[in-house]
């Protein structure tokens, strides 16, 4: 029992992390389906929302281009658009929408990026600079440390190894992604500008074409086409919004979970927690993103916002491996926290390799 | 037929020969992943045309597209990264995967022998690593190992049936054995999401070995406009490979625009400048043709532009310069081993042309064609018959050969020659003057040995 158990925990793994991942497998919701593949500058890697060093404020993140500089551009999309959609508590429309977009780079490699809210500018500036936001706030977008954290190497595997050594991930982990860079817009806001609850995702753009979204760490590579049988699920499942998730795909999400091994309850409590696919944003109970570890009370910022140091993996394989019945087969990929620490001010990510 | 004089090998260039020799298959390569690798350019203060003064003569130095980091300093991060955790099996296989990608770039066998083994060390930390078994396909086909290609690119498909980057190079190696049905069916299998350059490029290739030439031209020059479409992609490699399809179809103004096109964006593109000189040599231009394969030489010395330099210097009435070019395609061919297997045909055929007919050449392209039973395979049998004397056996093997449908300008010139030796006149004039008139598609000396066949009649 318990060694099937760590193979469903291990299938859930692999599609934390490989996906349908053509060459290097990368982070949370790197490289996950066959669109955003060759388009790395548009891939969504991560997407944070956590209390600003100034708590009136609140910071948004949306992390792109996987090992900016190796595999991936270290300049963003200049035909393409980010975005990132805020919809009212309750609803899962976005109505307000921040959309940054660049220009090709100059001599000195900066870009120009214009920020817009629902179609008017509201900063304009360059890459690498803080830059002022009408009506309150600052914008950073450019080069920084991958604050993502992950044995990946060890967790690959157990996956191959069709789920029957997980010495990979009981030993001393190795951070997969430590020295590495991704390429990041960090919006900070006034509380007043999210209001006391939202929902937060991300999307890209090429031209009106949606290549990636996300909202909550790894939910495509989890859930969607975890046995391999139809990678265009993917895209399907990239390009559904948040608003049609929960009649598109909790069917998906609940047989995944039980097979597992969660009870038919458990799985239908996760996921009615997990869709639609969107970070709640609670402005009032937001941890902070500073240091390396990560702070504060878990009960209030479980499902509350996601902080820099937060190691979401530890709690997907707690959940995912049955912890909520009181069974997990595993519970930690022993990385805890990223290579370098966070500055705890902005742009909160820790400075480029 | 030129004569051979000996002299004493250019120590330096054969040197390098040994160690930096190319795939024969220069180019397929990029197509080995799931997608092209990314493009290098080269840097703003290296302007010019190849060969001006200041260029950077290795392709892995120039800085990487949109600030990615040169090969050279890609393969340095991986390494360390290897160095810091022994175990990290991705690590090591981006690092190999990195090296390939130099490889590719440089034509350098010994770089592409030390990423298999490192592929095969990846593989023994874990031995169902995808991206390790896709690796190891890539590699196997990189060096001409087709049958082991296969095996590790169906342990890929095993593995994951949706890992199309394997099923490429299963395509792709299939098609070099010429299993053409099996290739077919296999590109046939690609997912929707799939499709685009990497894709049409292939169809494309598959289209020139059957004989569609007029589609393969056309799926090159889609495969080149989607490329230029997407800016990850590999714009130097399409239009190379335009430009080579084009060649070989005989259209020498679109494939000069596509080498140049080429050579803009990278202007090291070894293909290309071989393809270019090519070209030139076919328009009439033997010194533009000579400085490209120069230059080609010099970043790597495979023995078809060697072979082709000397040709063009002895065509020139430069034997001693000729000379020399042959000895270092004859020093190669002694070394043997990876180069040799590698480069298999194209020596065999520069010994025929260029040395003499042997019963053991014979028995060595018969070897090459059981290994490697495709259009050229049996063509490179028949030409050794042919000048061994033994006509009626050549053309059997020539119309092996032809029934691939290909209407490659070698083959269709040998079995022109091969016909009128075997008393087939009409055919042979037919097959012989269908080769004189793909221009660019033939080589100086093959044409000059059939124009002298066919002029008789």
């Amino acid at each position: 029992m318990r060694l099937k158990n760590l193979a469903a925990a291990g299938t859930a793994l692999v599609v934390l992390t490989i996906g349908a991942a053509p060459f290097l497998t990368s982070a949370a919701d790197h490289l996950d389906s066959p669109i955003v593949k060759t388009q790395h500058a548009l891939d969504i890697t991560d997407i944070y929302a956590f209390d600003a060093a100034n708590s009136k404020n609140t910071v948004l993140v949306v992390d792109v281009a996987p090992l900016a500089g190796i595999t991936s551009p270290t300049t963003f999309s200049t035909t393409g658009s980010y975005r990132m959609n805020l919809a009212p508590n309750g609803s899962y429309v976005a109505n307000r929408v921040y959309t940054a977009t660049f220009s090709a780079g100059g001599r000195d490699h900066k870009q120009a990026v214009t920020l817009k809210l629902n179609g008017t500018t509201i900063a304009s500036g360059y890459t690498g600079s803080t830059i002022q936001v009408a009506g309150g706030g600052k914008l950073f977008a450019g080069k920084r440390d991958d604050p993502f954290f992950f044995d990946l190497a060890g967790y690959n595997k157990l996956k191959d190894s069709g789920y029957t050594d997980p010495s990979g991930l009981t030993d001393a982990g190795v951070d997969f992604f430590a020295g590495t860079n991704i390429l990041s817009i960090v919006l900070e806001l006034p509380d007043a500008a999210i209001g006391s609850a939202a929902n937060y995702w991300a999307t890209t753009y090429q031209g009106s074409t949606l290549i990636d979204r996300m909202g909550k760490p790894a939910l495509n590579t989890v859930f969607i086409d975890p046995f391999k049988v139809n990678a265009n699920t993917k895209d399907t499942y990239n390009q559904t919004a948040p608003s049609g998730d929960v009649a598109a795909w909790d069917d998906q999400f609940e047989a995944v979970l039980e097979f597992f091994g969660n009870s038919t309850g458990t799985a239908e409590l996760i996921t009615d927690l997990l869709l639609p696919d969107v970070l709640h944003i609670d402005t009032a109970n937001l941890g902070k993103s500073t240091g390396t570890s990560f702070t504060g009370d878990k009960a209030d910022h479980i499902l509350n916002g996601r902080t820099l140091a937060e190691d979401v993996i530890d709690l997907e394989l707690f959940v995912v491996t049955g912890g909520l019945d009181g069974h997990a087969i595993l519970s930690s990929d022993n990385v805890n926290a990223n290579d370098v620490a966070f500055p705890g001010t902005f742009p909160y990510l820790a400075a480029p390799h | 037929m030129t004569t051979i004089r000996r002299a004493a090998p250019r120590p330096i260039l054969i040197i390098a020969a040994a160690i930096a020799v190319a795939a024969g298959s220069y180019g397929w390569a990029v197509l080995h992943g799931q997608r092209p690798a990314a493009p290098l350019v080269k840097p703003a203060d290296s302007g010019g045309f190849p060969g001006a003064a200041g260029e950077q003569t290795d392709p892995a130095a120039l800085a990487g597209v949109d600030g990615r980091l040169s090969l050279n300093d890609q393969i340095t991060f991986w390494a360390e990264r290897v160095k810091r955790t022994p175990a990290d099996f991705i690590s090591l296989t981006q690092l190999a995967l990195t090296e390939a990608s130099k490889a590719r770039l440089t034509a350098d066998l010994g770089l592409y022998q030390l990423a298999q083994r490192q592929i095969d060390q990846a593989l023994a930390l874990d031995s169902r690593y995808g991206a390790g078994l896709r690796a190891r396909a890539q590699l196997r086909f990189a060096l001409h190992d087709f049958a082991g290609a296969i095996t590790a690119a169906q342990a890929a498909l095993d593995r994951d049936p949706r890992d199309d980057g394997a099923r490429g190079i299963l395509g792709d190696a299939q098609l070099e054995l010429g299993r053409i049905a099996e290739a077919t069916a296999t590109y046939a299998a690609f997912a929707p999401a799939s499709q685009g350059p990497a894709v049409d490029a292939r169809l494309a290739h598959l289209a020139l070995v059957t004989g569609h030439v007029d589609s393969a031209v056309q799926l090159a020059q889609q495969a080149y406009q989607e490329a230029l479409a997407n800016p990850e992609d590999d714009i130097v490699f399409y239009a190379y490979q335009l430009g080579e399809t084009a060649r070989q179809a005989g259209n020498a103004a679109l494939a000069r625009r596509s080498f140049g096109a080429a050579l803009a964006a990278r202007p090291t593109d070894l293909g290309s400048l071989v393809g270019l000189a090519k070209v030139d040599a076919s328009d009439g231009h033997p010194d533009s043709a000579i400085a490209g394969l120069r230059r080609a030489a010099a970043i790597a010395p495979q023995p078809e532009t060697l072979a082709l330099l000397g040709d063009l210097l002895e065509l020139g009435g430069d034997g001693t310069a000729a000379t020399a070019e042959y000895q270092t395609v004859r020093a190669i061919e002694a070394l043997g081993s990876t180069a040799g297997t590698v480069y298999d045909r194209q020596l065999l055929l520069f010994e025929l042309d260029h040395g003499g007919a042997t019963d053991a050449l014979l028995a060595h392209a018969q070897a090459a064609l059981a290994a490697r039973p495709d259009a050229t395979g049996h063509d490179v049998v028949a030409w050794a018959l042919y000048r061994l004397g033994r006509f009626e056996e050549a053309l059997v093997e020539s119309r092996f050969a032809l029934a691939t449908g290909t209407r490659d300008a070698r083959i269709l010139a040998h079995a022109g020659a091969i016909e009128l030796a075997s008393g087939h006149v009409d055919d042979g004039i037919r097959d012989g003057r269908a080769a004189l008139a793909l221009g660019p598609a033939l080589d100086p000396l093959t044409r000059s040995e059939i124009s002298s066949l066919v002029a008789g009649r």
